[in-house]
């Protein structure tokens, strides 16, 4: 839900950067704010790639240590594939 | 002398006797119950097992009440395995249960018909409750057993999919007597920990009895509590279980579920690629729309000759120049008109004029118009002038106007 605390989720990024394409696609939509519109969409796309290619995977467990607290430990089962 | 029994003796003696018959520990009862009550608080069950000639006290304790996965009814038949022993305060004979079993239909299938029942009418199962599932998750929460088949399945899979795709696994026994509170748990712990998008919750293929945990009320309430998405992934296809009717998803194996939870990488990557060519696609439609308007709105109106205002005006100015230039001519030739009427009045009072009728004048000697004989002498020249010449005379005599 929270990627990267600076970056929007892929998820949302996905869903502006759709939103744009289908406002710029149904109507006319002045000069100044099809640049603006545009602008935000190719930053979305780009911010879109970047978290696809760089995202850091994360292979962890979860579990809970007598206080009740969250506990995250490095996964080391067998590796998939 | 017969011996004589105190009552405690004599119940003593019998109890010692039942406690030491091997048919009467850890035997079947066959029978129907009635009188069913789970006395609260202690959680303790009391009934009673009859058939047609007969009635049997009987007691379930709490700690294997818990255990039966089904709730008795009066005139249910059931099979009941325990022990038989006096209840040496009141004398009854009495079962201690053990296990109890509804005979006929299975005890897991009557256990699951009823959970199922009650849960549905909580409405658990109600479609408004489910939630979606993220298309774009970053991170799939896992709760299975660390050592089982379905997280190397799930793992596989995933990876496959997506190489980069983040997990979380949060262990938990699938099955035991622990393994309905641990998937309850570890279900709660992911909410906890709130950082994955999707849960899958599972186990792989097995009996129904090693299936359990997920059609049991912990698990169940669990997922119905998760604000994170659920999809269940108990056993094999055709084992649905309580956990998949309340799950927002069912897949019908672990590696189903890995396959509804993550999006394939190279898919994503020509979703995003498709999505950013029709962005630069409709900018240049904007654009060319744009370009359009401008180029009809060129044609037509001031644009076409942006020069049209200052002709206009040019032309306004030639026209008022033209009539000043008319006015100007009009109102000099008006003068002319007035100049010359004044001149031919001017010329009417002109003495000059009067000459023409017959007038003459008279200048005296020092050359001023003579007006009265007292401003002359007799001997004196005059000038008389006529219309045409002068006369030059003497004065012969005067006289004035009044004699």
């Amino acid at each position: 839900m929270k990627a990267e605390a600076s970056n929007l989720p892929f998820e949302e990024g996905i869903d502006q950067l759709e939103r744009i394409v289908r406002e710029l696609e149904q109507k006319e939509v002045p000069l100044e704010q099809a640049l603006s519109l545009f602008q935000q969409g190719i930053k979305l796309v780009q911010d879109c790639n970047q978290l696809l290619d760089h995202a850091e995977k994360q292979m962890e467990i979860l579990l809970e240590n007598p206080n009740g607290e969250l506990e995250i430990r490095p996964a080391d089962l067998p590796v998939e594939g | 002398m017969p011996k004589i029994w105190t009552v405690a003796e004599l119940t003593s003696e019998i109890s010692r006797t039942f406690n030491e018959n091997p048919d009467f520990i850890n035997c079947w009862v066959s029978g129907e119950i009635s009188n069913y009550k789970n006395h609260r608080p202690s959680g303790h069950w009391y009934f009673t097992l009859k058939d047609e000639s007969s009635s049997l006290k009987a007691v379930m304790f709490r700690s294997r009440a818990e255990r039966v996965r089904f709730i008795p009814q009066d005139g249910m038949k059931v099979l009941v395995r325990g022990s038989i022993r006096i209840y040496e305060r009141d004398g009854n004979i009495q079962i201690y249960a053990d296990e109890i079993q509804p005979s006929g239909v299975g005890a897991l299938y009557l256990a699951f018909e009823q959970l199922k029942q009650r849960l549905a009418e909580e409405g658990l199962f109600e479609a408004e409750r489910k939630k979606p599932i993220p298309k774009h998750p970053s991170k799939i929460g896992i709760v299975t057993s660390p050592t089982g088949a379905a997280i190397k399945d799930i793992l596989k899979v995933m990876h496959r999919r997506n190489p980069r795709i983040s997990w979380i696994l949060a262990p938990a026994a699938v099955q035991g007597e622990q393994a309905p509170r641990e998937v309850a748990q570890a279900i709660a712990r992911l909410n906890r920990y709130d950082k994955v998008d999707v849960i899958i919750v599972g186990r792989g293929g097995g009996s129904i009895e090693e299936l359990w945990a997920f059609n049991t009320e912990d698990v169940a309430r669990a997922i119905a509590a998760s604000g994170i998405p659920v999809i269940s992934a108990v056993g094999h296809e055709t084992d649905v279980t309580i956990a998949d009717l309340v799950a927002d998803l069912r897949a019908p194996t672990p590696s189903a579920a890995a396959e509804l939870a993550v999006p394939v990488l190279l898919e994503l990557k020509s979703n995003l690629e498709e999505l950013e060519a029709r962005l630069r696609l409709t900018m240049l439609a904007q654009l060319q729309r744009k370009r359009q308007k401008v180029k009809s709105l060129s044609t037509i109106g001031p644009l076409s000759n942006p020069f049209w205002r200052i002709a206009q005006n040019r032309q306004r100015l030639d026209a008022l120049s033209d009539r000043l230039e008319q006015g100007m001519t009009r109102f000099v030739s008006d003068k002319n008109g007035i100049l010359k009427l004044l001149a031919t009045k001017l010329d009417l009072l002109s003495p000059l004029a009067i000459l023409g009728r017959g007038y003459s004048l008279t200048y005296g000697p020092k050359g001023s118009v003579l007006k009265d004989s007292a401003d002359v002498n007799v001997g004196q020249q005059v000038q008389v002038r006529l219309n045409e010449g002068t006369l030059t005379c003497a004065v012969l005599a005067k006289a004035s106007s009044s004699e």
